[in-house]
């Protein structure tokens, strides 16, 4: 009995055996398969790599129309993989080069259609497809597929919108901006100075748009037209964006003070000032450093009462390192001699005189 | 005339090559610091281009090693947006040219035609 129940177990631990042995075969076999058939891939990617480079290269060199052989790349060109890879390559060289060079890779785009390709990205449901697709038609200055990228200004997602939103201004200049009039959803910071870095001009028929944002309901868009006012200096708006200093969001009238400090005028100064009382610390504290800039004496009492009187420590620090630049340094040394003077006073104007010191 | 284009970028490194070639220029290609280097030591160059963003050595390393080796060739430096202080370093270490990319290799070309004339 015992002898049949050992052989038992004997036969049935060889058919473990074996069948451990076989699932780690079948496992080396799966990995050497999938290693070769990656090395494949690999190696036909590299082929084709150098295949489309050398085309890209004759292009820009001889120009995209002397093709001398054209059947193997046509036959490669029906493949997907190979047309992806193509439009890939054409988008990482636009840029590299300029001048005529640039012209000829936007040829090749033309004249192997490979606006199918990224068109075929945008009806993909994956955000980066979608955006891939857009930077490829932005890139290639496909400006014949805007309606194409339109459709993606309202989408759900912010990467993607932002990208259709750069498309549109990167194709169409100051017309692209369009879209802001009726944009409800929020531009991130990093979006704004992209698209603000695209923009090299406003034409003189875009001041009433300009306009119309800065009434927009959207927080982002006020931030956003009112850092485009700053960086074009449209002095014309300088009342409207006086009117921004009172406006519910505290972010705009931050940005506000900037841009008047940008636009300044001879009443610049006075119209911070006269709404200075009526801010909160975090705009008051923009208007102080905007003061301080501005080394006007006329606010020497100003800077002296925010200096005793604030409760914000860095409007203290910021009026002491005024008056330091206005030349009050003996008033402030004789401060810090009083002896009625409080301790985190005397701490914040030596603070202020080390740094101006350094 | 031999040329020296040092690029890690393969697509910059062949259009440039193509291009000079077939305007009758003989040309050494490498595709890093170290190698460029290497071939300055051991050949007469004419002219150098070279990318300053290299593996290995960079652009500036290049002047750098010229210099210590004293071999006073025209050197033409291609850079990114952005890096403009390496460009005055390189200038202060010799640099004759430089291109920023996007780069018209047509003008690359007229670039080359000025210094081998000097």
């Amino acid at each position: 009995m015992i002898g049949l129940s050992l052989a038992i177990g004997v036969h049935n631990l060889f058919l473990a055996l074996v069948a451990v042995l076989f699932i780690v075969l079948a496992l080396i076999g799966f990995v050497l398969i999938y290693g070769f058939y990656r090395y494949r891939v690999q190696n036909r990617i590299n082929v084709w790599t150098r295949y489309i480079d050398m085309k890209i290269t004759e292009a820009i060199v001889n120009g995209s129309h002397e093709d001398l052989d054209e059947s193997v790349f046509n036959r490669l060109m029906k493949r997907s993989s190979f047309r992806s890879l193509f439009l890939e390559r054409l988008v990482a060289s636009e840029k590299n080069f300029s001048g005529v060079a640039h012209v000829e890779i936007r040829n090749l785009f033309v004249k192997y259609q490979l606006h199918l390709e990224a068109l075929k990205r945008l009806n993909q449901r994956k955000s980066y497809m979608i955006i891939g697709g857009i930077q490829e038609l932005t890139a290639m200055e496909a400006r014949e597929f805007l309606p194409e990228i339109e459709r993606f200004l309202h989408y759900k997602y912010a990467n993607v919108y932002h990208e259709a939103q750069y498309a549109m201004v990167a194709l169409k200049g100051f017309e692209g901006f369009n879209f802001l009039k009726t944009f409800s959803k929020p531009i991130s910071d990093w979006q704004q100075l992209r698209l603000l870095n695209s923009i090299v001009n406003i034409p003189d028929t875009g001041t009433e748009q300009v306009m119309e944002w800065l009434d927009s309901q959207n927080t982002t868009v006020v931030v956003f037209t009112l850092k485009l006012i700053r960086k074009f200096q449209l002095f014309a708006f300088y009342d409207r964006v006086k009117e921004c200093l009172y406006h519910q969001e505290v972010k705009v009238r931050v940005q506000a003070v900037r841009t008047l400090q940008t636009l300044e005028g001879f009443s610049t100064v006075d119209d911070l000032i006269e709404s200075y009382d009526s801010q909160p610390q975090e705009i008051q504290l923009e208007i102080v450093k905007v003061l301080k800039a501005a080394k006007d004496s006329r606010f020497v009492e100003f800077f002296k009462t925010q200096l005793s009187n604030h409760t914000l420590a860095s409007i203290r620090i910021i009026a002491a390192e005024a008056l330091i630049a206005l030349g009050l340094k003996d008033y402030l040394i004789e401060l810090i001699n009083n002896q009625e003077t409080s301790e985190e006073l005397i701490l914040i104007v030596k603070h202020a005189m080390q740094v101006k010191r350094w | 005339m031999l040329i020296l284009i040092a690029e890690d970028d393969e697509l910059i490194l062949k259009t440039i090559e193509y291009k000079l070639i077939k305007e009758g220029y003989s040309v050494i290609c490498t595709r890093n610091g170290k190698d460029a280097i290497e071939t300055i030591k051991n050949t007469d160059i004419d002219l150098i281009i070279t990318d300053i963003m290299m593996p290995f050595a960079s652009g500036t390393e290049i002047l750098a090693a010229m210099k210590t080796l004293n071999k006073k060739i025209p050197v033409i430096m291609l850079s990114s947006m952005g890096q403009e202080e390496v460009v005055l370093e390189a200038f202060d270490l010799g640099a004759s040219d430089f291109m920023v990319k996007p780069f018209s290799p047509n003008e690359l070309l007229l670039r080359i035609k000025k210094l081998s004339n000097l």
